[in-house]
Parts: C-alpha cells; structure tokens; sequence
C-alpha cells in the first residue's frame, strides 16, 4: 500500500481518508504485535529460567528467547515502516508542527491533508469541543475547503443555495440571487407577511436583517465587526450561543442601520404577541420563507441570548421553544413552502396562554409530573395535514379556527392526547 | 418586571396567629422541592410632617408612607394616599428628610422571611412585626410570576397555584389582596410602584386590624 506522494493528493479526500485510516488500523495492529511480542519475551525468559536447572537434549533456553526477540523486532520493523507511510501521507509528524504554527491555541491535532483542508471527521470532532469565535474560524476554514472540493470533485453540479448565499457576500455571486427567485409559484415573503398581519390582529411581526439583528441585540455591550468577521465581548454582556452553531455574517461592508437596507436580505422575524411571548424566526436562505430555527421568549427579556437558536431564562418559554421546533421541523417535512405561513398562525394559538384553561382538566395551572412544576396549557395542535385531508379542506378550517377564541385547543404538558 | 401578588394569612375563627404558622408555611414550601435562596426584608414607615408652630397651616402632605426595598437598594418609594400618587426616589431621601427633620418616622412596620424558587415562580414567605417592639402582626406571602410582566395575564396562574399549594390546609388560608391601581394612575404593566403600593397597603390594614 505504498503510494508516491503525487498519486495521494491527486485522490478524492475520501479515498485519502479511507487510506489513512487504514494506515492507523496497520499501525495498531503493529504496536498490538509489540505488545503481544513483550509478552512472549516475558514467558520465554521464565521458561528459560525453569529449564535452566535441567538442560535437556537438543533444545536450549536461548532458542527460545531467541524467537521471541526476532518476532518483536520484526513487528517493530513494521510498525516503523507503517509509520513512515502515514508521515509521508501527511497523518501524522508534519501536520503537528504545521498546525501549531498557524493557530496555537492548545488544541488537539486535526489530521491535515496537503492543501490545508481539514480532514472531516478529526473538525466535526473540534467542532463540538470549540468556543463561539474559534467555531466560527473553522467553519468559515471548512465551509471554503467544501466549496472548493465539490468544485474539484463534482464540476457538474450548479451552485448550492444553501452554502453559497451565507458563505459569499452577495455582491460576489450575482447567480445566487437569480437562483433565488427563480419559481414564480414559491412565495414571496412580503405577501406572507401581508396576509398573517391582516389575519392576526394583536401580532407584531418585525423584519430584520441579520447582521442588523446582532447589532441590535448585543446593543452596547459587544460589536460584531463584519469586515474582520471578530465578535468582541466587553467583561459583562452574556451571549451565549448553542454549541456547534456557526455565526452566519452578511459580509456587507459597514454596519447596517436597524431599518432595512434595499441590498440585504430580511433573515430575522420577531414576533410578538404583546404581554405573552416574542419568537425569533431565522429564515434560510435570507429573503425567503423557508424558517430554519425558532426560539421563543419573554416579552421583557433582554441580553444577547436571544436569538433564533438561543435559550430563554424562564422554564415555560424553554417548553414553548422546544414544542415550536418540534412543530417546525413537522411543518417543514410536510410542505415547505407553507411552513412558515402554518408556522406563524400556531404561534398566533398562543394568545391566550395564561388565561384559556385546558381541555382536559378546566384549569389553568397543572403540574408537569417529570419536573415537579406548574405549567399553563401550553400543548397546542397544530395544522398537520394527515393523508385523508386534501388541502382545500384544511384551509376552511384554518379560518374557522383563528376567528372564534373559544374554539382554540389547548391542553397542559399532561392533559395532551398522545398523538400531538 | 414579572408581576408580585401579595397574600395575608387569615386565620379561621378561634385559632390565632403565631410563629407556628409561619414554620408550618416554610415546611409546607419546602416540600414542593423549592430552592432556598435568600433572606429578604421589607420596611414600611409611616411619616408624619414635623410641625413646630401650631398655628401655621400645613400645605404640605400629611402622611407620607415610604417603603424600602433589599432588592432595589438605592431607591425609596412614598406612596401619598390622599394625593393617589406613588413616588420613587432615591435612598439618600431618608437622610436627607432627617437632617432637615420636616418630617418624622412615627411608625415602622417590618416584613422579613426566606425567598424560594419554584420552577418559574418566585415565593416570598415571612412575617410582619411592629419594629420597636417586634410583636408579630401577620404572616405574609408573595408570590413572583416570572413570566409575566401583565396584571391581567398573571391572576389566573397565581391563583391557580395558591389553590394547589393551599390544599388541605386547614386551620386558615392565605387571602390576595386586590388592590385597585388604576385609582393611583398605575398601569397594567407590573413595575416597583405597584409593589410599593402593595406593601404599604397591608402595613394599613396590619395596623388596623390591631385596633380593633
């Protein structure tokens, strides 16, 4: 399994991979050898040492120390050999060095391959082990090095929505925008909006763009520089971001005002429905309605957690922001272009949380049995379509179910039939 | 700020009011599995103007009544009755008014217990003395509804959880005190003058209850 340096990096990353992590299975294998090796060096020194007293025939002691030893000599050989493959393949012995010169900050040695890409299963490793500013490093490192292998590897395939208009500035990637609004028959987000304003009385939806939503949220405290892609912390503002999360940045130059500037995409919705809750939506990619994270808070909750995928302080809002995920990413499998429209009209069911009692039990206040707490009804169902419906169907019965209050179902955590 | 509502302990006809109560509330608390977190204290004080000539007329309020807050140390709050206003200022108030000695502390009344955490509630549980002579006036309980910051949108879930926390208790029950804001020009939406006013509500009626 000798291949020349030239041949490994003219191969796709995972035959490369595949090559290294054989090399490593060699290798462990060589040193298991040494170690059984020891053993038998062990065993035949003890012999030896109890056939000393008795020299018999035609076999001596040394004979058998004598095998032994060529045995182990000859796993180490091997393993050395082995070894020197894996250097040569660049697992090993070089990257340590190359690595800790560009980027000291005492971490685990990622295998590196030749043109600096980071071979994925060492990052998803670091990945989950990294503070927000080194993730956002990697990703940036990782997101690049994807973009240039599928490039290398996959010429045929057109440019991915979904990498490309986060990753590049839009200024760069004109094809991108075209790409974007190309279907006449997906939705555009204004006309959602319009619709759910109208439909929704008491129901605030703001539009944000993305870097706008971080200035705005870190407000004094901390300063995301976009052109440096640095987040700066001053001693006292707390942000806190779900691990694994890489910070997405518009790569506009400047920072943007809160209001909406005609080149950048909305990317942040804030709902709210006043005295209740506020939801942060982050929509991927910006400028359409697909909805990709929700998070839901308390009206009067301040501090740089609050983001699309961040955690709110109060234990009723950390329920509501799971059940909205789970029905999220419900919505999301059904029918993607209407999720957010089904999306916003169940967060709109919520209106009354504190005042409507549950179906089941005529109270508003129930204890939730696995955390010993008191929860309001906060189950609410939401616009599964299931295969007997046709859609027609469900849409008589969206309107009929937001015009009443009475008729809105809502049930606590224990009270909720099994199917919700 | 997430809404406070106050509860005084009434006892049922022929028991009385004692310490035993108030150690019975915080066993009764901590068996939900609450967290203890810190002691707090409340003070009330009565201010009457210090009128040195008799004879002038008095055109200034003729009671103020302060309320000072361990958690929010560097204010003060007087609520005026007659004028229904509810005025905070800062704490340096109290040494100012007694330098000039224009108006005087006549009466104190002080509440103080334990604070525990319930999930997203917030209970406060202690006891009312007279300060001077520290003889026991009323048991109390506040209970702090973290989510919510609206008047209207907390009575339910408050009530509902003094409901389930109260059953089975027998000898008494604990009574909200409904106060009516908008007649101190307060809003629905929750913030420290609507505590100051609650505080200083029940140091009236525990001072009442005595006279009669």
């Amino acid at each position: 399994m000798a291949m020349s340096i030239s041949q490994e990096s003219e191969l796709a990353p995972p035959v490369r991979l595949a090559n290294a992590l054989e090399g490593l299975g060699r290798a462990v294998r060589h040193i298991a050898d040494v170690r059984a090796g020891a053993d038998l060096l062990l065993e035949a020194l003890d012999a030896a040492a109890s056939m000393r007293g008795r020299e018999t025939g035609n076999k001596k002691a040394s004979d058998g120390i004598q095998k032994v030893a060529d045995f182990m000599k000859k796993a180490l050989d091997e393993l050395q050999s082995t070894g020197r493959e894996l250097e040569a393949a660049g697992v090993l012995h070089g990257a340590q060095q190359r690595f800790e010169e560009n980027q000291p900050w005492n971490l685990q040695v990622p295998l590196v391959s030749h043109d600096g890409a980071l071979v994925p299963y060492a990052w998803k490793r670091q990945i989950a082990g990294q503070a927000a500013a080194s993730a956002f490093d990697r990703a940036r490192l990782a997101l690049k090095a994807f973009a240039e292998q599928k490039r290398r590897f996959f010429p045929g395939l057109g440019p991915d929505v979904v990498t490309e208009s986060n990753s590049n500035p839009p200024s760069e990637t004109p094809k991108t925008d075209g790409s974007n609004q190309a279907a006449t028959s997906s939705p555009v987000l204004s006309d959602v909006l319009r619709r759910i304003q109208s439909e929704m009385p008491g129901m605030v939806v703001t539009q944000y763009a993305r870097l706008a939503w971080m200035n705005n949220r870190l407000g004094s405290n901390s300063r995301f520089d976009s052109s440096t892609g640095v987040l700066s912390l001053s001693a006292n503002s707390s942000l806190s971001l779900r691990k694994g999360m890489a910070l997405t940045s518009q790569l506009a130059g400047g920072e943007a005002p809160p209001s909406l500037r005609s080149s950048e995409k909305v990317a942040v919705l804030e709902v709210t429905i006043p005295g209740i809750l506020r939801a942060i939506i982050s929509l991927l990619p910006p400028g359409s309605v697909y909805p990709d994270a929700i998070a839901v808070f308390s009206p009067d909750e301040r501090g740089g957690h609050i983001q699309a995928w961040g955690v709110s302080q109060h234990k009723l809002h950390q329920q509501l922001s799971e059940r909205a995920v789970m029905v999220l990413y419900q919505l999301l499998q059904q029918d993607r272009s209407s999720t957010l429209e089904l999306l916003l009209q169940w967060l709109y069911s919520y209106r009354l949380l504190f005042t409507k009692q549950c179906i089941e039990c005529k109270h508003v206040m129930a204890y939730d049995a696995p955390s010993g707490l008191l929860f309001p009804p906060l189950v609410r169902p939401a616009r599964i379509l299931s295969a007997a419906q046709n859609s027609k169907e469900s849409q008589n019965k969206k309107t009929d179910e937001t015009n009443a209050d009475n008729e809105v179902l809502a049930y606590h955590l224990g009270c909720a039939p099994k199917d919700l | 700020m997430p809404v406070k509502w106050l509860f005084y302990w009434q006892p049922n006809v022929g028991s009385q009011v004692s310490s035993q109560t108030l150690n019975d509330v915080f066993k009764r608390i901590d068996s939900l599995h609450a967290t203890k977190s810190t002691r707090w204290q409340i003070t009330a004080s009565q201010y009457r103007p210090n009128v040195r000539d008799q004879a002038l007329p008095v055109d200034c309020a003729r009671e103020l009544l302060g309320v000072t807050f361990t958690e929010a140390p560097d204010k003060i709050f007087f609520v005026l009755r007659q004028e229904h206003m509810v005025v905070e200022a800062d704490a340096t108030m109290q040494a100012i008014m007694e330098r000039l000695q224009v108006y005087r502390n006549r009466l104190t009344v002080l509440f103080e217990g334990f604070q525990y955490e319930l999930g997203d509630f917030r209970v406060k549980a202690g006891r009312a003395v007279l300060a001077p002579v520290e003889n026991l006036r009323g048991i109390i309980m506040e209970v702090e509804y973290m989510p919510v910051s609206s008047l209207e949108q907390s009575r339910a879930a408050v009530l509902e959880f003094m409901e389930l926390w109260q059953e089975g208790v027998i000898l008494g029950q604990f009574v909200p005190l409904e106060l009516n804001f908008t007649d101190f020009s307060l809003s629905d939406h929750y913030c420290w003058q609507h505590t100051a006013l609650q505080y200083v509500s029940l140091m009236a009626f525990f001072l009442s209850q005595q006279r009669t």
